[in-house]
């Protein structure tokens, strides 16, 4: 057997985590399994974890009854924990995955705690950073969730959010839906992720001119504005026909175009045409517009 | 014994040094029976503390009552660990532990004449009931029936 010249102690073998057993919500509970399962938490190590989460949880509950209350009900204690497990996943993300399994081994659960929480408020300001600038670039619609989502349902994140007592709640349903749907995540990480989508579809539709944009969405449902809905996948759409029909695709619209609408859009018009006669050359835009259409292929069925 | 009950003893047993001077002394043993009669507890009114939570508290403010003696000194602080808990969850976590422990003192010093059942089922409601604003939950009930 080998050993570990250092300490005379035989070097455990150690299994490949399984990146697809790992959930983006409940991260730290799905890599403690992987981590026992490849061997790089042991028993003892897993104990001492144990404990640790029930002295970060005596203080989570010492914050939450403000130091009134010795206990709380069962409910309580467990969204507690749930927080406590949320933000200690946060700092576990930051890291490679073996890495971060051998971190539940070796290091402290209140100093992942402690470190998780840092990261979740990195994450929170950058959130409201990005949620300036998406304030800054909505398109000018008359669409009632992309407004209502976007102006009172963020901010109500942002006003209601606790990053002490439940760091893992997203409190708000976020009614609009971006092109990339936001799965597997909560709390301040889903808002980052859709603000961040929210930012890519506000920056490619502000290349129409706002009433091109309305004008299509009209022509498609003349009561878009009560639908629920995505701008940019529309929007996207009707560019590909254009740029097919010979027209120019900010025009939003051509001679004709009735008779294609309930058939799929040409699949020679790819995302790079697209980027290619926008002019855009912001690579993480483009990239986001390159992902976003195979899943808009499949929805073109519709039509 | 689970890890949060050897905590929980030791932090009983520490509670000797200030009960001394009134004959209350709890052995290692009496203090293991305090802490799994409180896991017990917590488990029935669906709660969750960490360390000895309540316990010492319950010892210190209740060293001084005139009902406790060495004799019954054990089994009288599971018990008001027990009915603690039942305020607690009764009140709907409405009100800070030194508040609910003071009432119980009060009352267990006085109209209960140290009865444990007393204080546990009257005073508790008399406690709830003002609590509603001088309602018990049979009226509030009854109100609704007539709406």
């Amino acid at each position: 057997m080998m050993t570990n010249d250092m300490t005379n102690k035989p070097d455990v073998i150690k299994n490949a985590i399984d990146p697809a057993a790992l959930s983006g919500e409940a991260y730290f509970q799905t890599l403690t399994g992987e981590a026992m399962r490849c061997g790089y938490l042991t028993g003892s190590g897993l104990e001492r974890l144990r404990n640790g989460l029930m002295s970060c949880l005596g203080e989570r509950i010492a914050y939450y009854t403000k130091e009134q209350s010795s206990s709380v009900r069962s409910e309580a204690a467990g969204q507690l924990m749930d927080g406590i497990m949320y933000t200690i996943g946060a700092e576990l993300k930051s890291q490679p995955v073996e890495i971060a399994a051998e971190m539940l081994e070796k290091t402290s659960a209140s100093e992942l705690y402690s470190k998780g929480k840092r990261r979740l408020r990195v994450k929170f300001n950058a959130a409201l950073h990005i949620y300036s600038v998406v304030q800054k670039t909505m398109l000018r619609t008359d669409c009632r969730v992309y407004n209502d989502t976007i102006n009172d349902g963020i901010r109500g994140f942002f006003e209601k959010y606790s990053m002490e007592l439940e760091p893992q709640e997203t409190l708000i349903t976020a009614d609009y839906p971006t092109s990339h749907a936001v799965t597997d995540l909560c709390g301040v990480e889903f808002i980052f992720k859709y603000l961040e989508n929210i930012y890519y579809e506000n920056q490619f539709l502000a290349l129409f001119p706002r009433d091109n944009i309305e004008s299509l969405l009209y022509r498609l449902n003349q009561r878009y504005k009560d639908c629920i809905f995505n701008i940019f996948d529309e929007v996207y759409i009707m560019a590909r026909r254009c740029i097919a029909a010979g027209a120019e695709l900010t025009e939003l619209g051509y001679e004709g175009e009735e008779a294609d609408l309930p058939t799929p859009p040409p699949i020679g018009i790819g995302p790079m045409r697209v980027i290619s006669e926008l002019k855009i050359t912001n690579a993480a835009l483009a990239e986001y517009i390159k992902t976003a259409d195979p899943k808009m292929s499949a929805a073109y069925m519709r039509y | 014994m689970a890890k949060n009950d050897l905590l929980a003893v030791d932090e009983i047993l520490e509670c000797n040094a200030e009960t001394r001077e009134y004959g209350l002394v709890l052995t290692r043993e009496e203090a293991k029976e305090i802490a799994e009669a409180r896991s017990e507890s917590l488990k029935y009114y669906g709660r969750i503390e960490v360390g000895a939570g309540i316990i010492g508290k319950v010892i210190s403010v209740f060293k001084s009552s005139p009902y406790i003696d060495q004799n019954n000194y054990e089994a009288t602080i599971e018990s008001l660990v027990d009915i603690f808990y039942s305020y607690k969850n009764e009140t709907s976590d409405l009100l800070a532990d030194d508040l609910i422990l003071d009432y119980m003192k009060e009352h267990f010093d006085g109209d209960c004449g140290g009865s444990l059942e007393a204080l546990g089922e009257s005073e508790l409601n008399r406690l709830v009931t003002l609590l509603h604003g001088g309602y018990s939950e049979d009226d509030e009930e009854d109100e609704h029936d007539d709406e």
